[in-house]
């Protein structure tokens, strides 16, 4: 069996002094290249494992592994978000001062030195998004569906070996939410990069090869 | 794009915000430049005018703050000429005096065969041969309208206009020049001289001239003994001046330094979900402080740029006004304009490290999700 990519061990979440518990003793191995997608109700604790995977939030108990290692706090974890792992957001999260190209350009900060580099780069993913025409736009000249199409583009900037999307179609239509999964799908299988989505939508965790129930903080 | 455009961005897209912050920064400097440079100016007016003079020494009253309210005996000079070493003494009595036409001017009062009057350069008419007569300088002549021949009245009594001469310094320029005697019965002040100016035999020879004040010291210690040079530095107004003048600049630094600490605050909480994006993309800690102090560092850059031409031009702009033309001088060097550009972007620095640092401390998770 391959090594995991990303895994999680007995891992516990809890907030104010341990009143309220987001997530209980959860276990969970990625393997590279899956395509699962976390599914649950609201509240039932998907988002917080989402950021725990990436090392935005920190268990309160149990361990969590990248590429078979514990990164040791913080600013491992930070560089380890800058070169393995992408976000795409339901909210997009685009920086507003940014144009298209220029929001996945300050992804690369630090990984590319070349300017050159970042924005021919830069270009090469809106093309692949479909959105070269839009490069000089800032987000609020774009669409939603045009948005978070910028925010794959982001994701992919440094090559990740891990997507994690975040109720990614929670703001479109149904077209442009048909179309955002599809790219998923394509950049899983054709690049081979591991993608965890959560969502509730059934409909998107009909594509996934696993699907994780969560419920009420427990990985079901 | 490179880093330093993403900080640039952010100041360029809040642009009210911004140029607020920018403008807090530029009058601290250019109000510091403009103060500096003018009361640097003042001091350099004082020395020009007495070096015109050919006087080596002012001879003040001892322990004296305001020079203008001293009165020296004139029959002094007899004494103090007969010191060795001593080339000339010429008694002056100088007062800042009301004219009736409403301006203000400095007023001096010059004995007859006083080596003062060969050192003014007459630029139409001539010296004044008798009582009654003054003469005066270009830029008080040119604001009261006057020339040679012409009447002015002064403390209700009339004087002929004999001459209009020009020198180097502005003070010089604004100078009214009568009799002494006229002067001390205008300012009842009979028999008195505010200061004497004394020209030595070797100038230039210094440990003659420190030989020289030293005897004089000892011989009259009534009196003050101050080299041209020493003047600007020993006298009680012009320390005053410099005081609030530092004052005023501090007080606008501190003022500017408020200013950008609460831009670049705001500028934090108004940005929490920017903050957790940077986070969430891979930027480490200290990149994201080196955004906020590099927005800081933009901002008092760009301050003390717009601040050192709005001083220097508001200098300019208000030393060529036709009612002060000629009242200003102003002197700007790389000594006060190097250390309040260190100063306003050390500013930067200070007001930009405490927000950015907070920056860093947010929870990226909650950062996220803030509005």
């Amino acid at each position: 069996m391959m090594s995991p990519l990303v895994a999680i061990q007995n891992v516990s979440k809890s907030y104010d002094s341990g009143k309220i518990t987001a997530l209980y003793d959860a276990t969970l191995s990625v393997s590279p290249s899956e395509y699962i997608v976390l599914t649950g109700p609201s509240g039932s604790g998907k988002s917080t494992l989402m950021h725990i995977l990436c090392g935005l939030d920190f268990p309160s108990s149990g361990s969590v592994f990248f590429a078979g290692k514990m990164p040791a706090g913080k600013g491992e974890w930070s560089r380890l978000r800058a070169l393995h792992i992408g976000f795409v957001f339901q909210s997009f999260h685009l920086l507003p001062t940014l144009t298209a190209s220029e929001n996945i350009q300050a992804a690369m900060f630090g990984v590319m030195r070349s300017k050159k580099e970042r924005r021919e780069k830069a270009l090469e993913l809106l093309f692949r998004v479909g959105l070269s025409d839009r490069r000089h736009h800032y987000p609020n000249e774009l669409s939603g569906g045009e948005r978070q199409r910028v925010a794959i583009a982001r994701s992919l900037a440094n090559s990740p070996d891990l997507i994690l999307a975040d109720e990614p179609t929670g703001n479109l239509d149904s077209g442009s939410a048909a179309k955002i999964m599809s790219l998923l799908r394509e950049i899983n299988e054709n690049y081979k990069t591991t993608v965890i989505v959560v969502s509730h939508d059934p409909e998107i965790a009909r594509n996934a090869d696993r699907i994780v129930h969560i419920v009420d903080g427990r990985i079901v | 794009m490179n880093f330093v455009s993403v900080p640039f961005r952010n100041l360029i897209r809040r642009p009210t915000r911004s140029m607020l912050t920018l403008m807090g920064i530029a009058v601290a400097v250019g109000s510091f430049i403009a103060l500096i440079g003018m009361s640097r100016g003042l001091e350099l007016a004082w020395i020009n005018s007495v070096l015109e003079r050919g006087t080596h020494i002012a001879a003040l009253k001892s322990g004296v703050v305001e020079i203008l309210t001293a009165s020296i005996d004139e029959k002094i000079a007899d004494a103090l000429s007969g010191v060795d070493g001593v080339e000339a003494v010429a008694g002056e009595l100088i007062d800042l005096t009301q004219l009736d036409s409403g301006h203000t001017a400095l007023v001096a009062g010059w004995g007859r065969g006083s080596y003062l009057w060969n050192t003014l350069h007459l630029s139409s008419g001539k010296l004044p041969d008798s009582d009654g007569n003054a003469i005066m300088g270009q830029s008080i002549a040119e604001s009261l309208g006057k020339k040679p021949g012409d009447k002015m009245s002064l403390q209700g009594r009339q004087f002929t206009v004999a001459g209009v001469f020009k020198q180097k310094g502005v003070m010089s320029n604004n100078t009214i020049i009568i009799p002494l005697a006229d002067m001390q019965e205008l300012m009842h002040r009979q028999g008195k001289v505010t200061q004497f100016n004394i020209r030595l035999k070797n100038f230039d020879d210094h440990q003659q001239v420190v030989f020289v004040k030293s005897r004089l010291k000892k011989t009259f210690p009534e009196l003050s003994f101050h080299e041209t040079g020493e003047l600007t530095e020993n006298n009680e107004v012009l320390k005053l001046l410099r005081a609030m003048v530092w004052g005023i600049s501090v007080i606008a630094f501190v003022m500017a330094l408020v200013i950008m600490l609460n831009t670049l605050l705001m500028s934090v909480t108004e940005r929490t979900r920017e903050i957790g994006i940077f986070s969430a993309i891979g930027w480490s800690a200290g990149r994201i402080l080196m955004m906020f102090v590099l927005e800081g560092l933009l901002l008092s850059v760009m301050g003390s740029l717009v601040g050192g031409v709005l001083g220097v031009g508001g200098l300019h702009w208000l030393a060529n006004l036709p009612r002060l033309q000629g009242f200003i001088e102003f002197q700007i060097t790389s000594e006060i304009l190097i250390p309040v550009s260190v100063t306003a972007i050390l500013l930067g620095l200070v007001g930009s490290i405490y927000p950015a640092w907070r920056a860093t401390k947010l929870d990226p998770v909650n950062a996220l999700r803030a509005d």
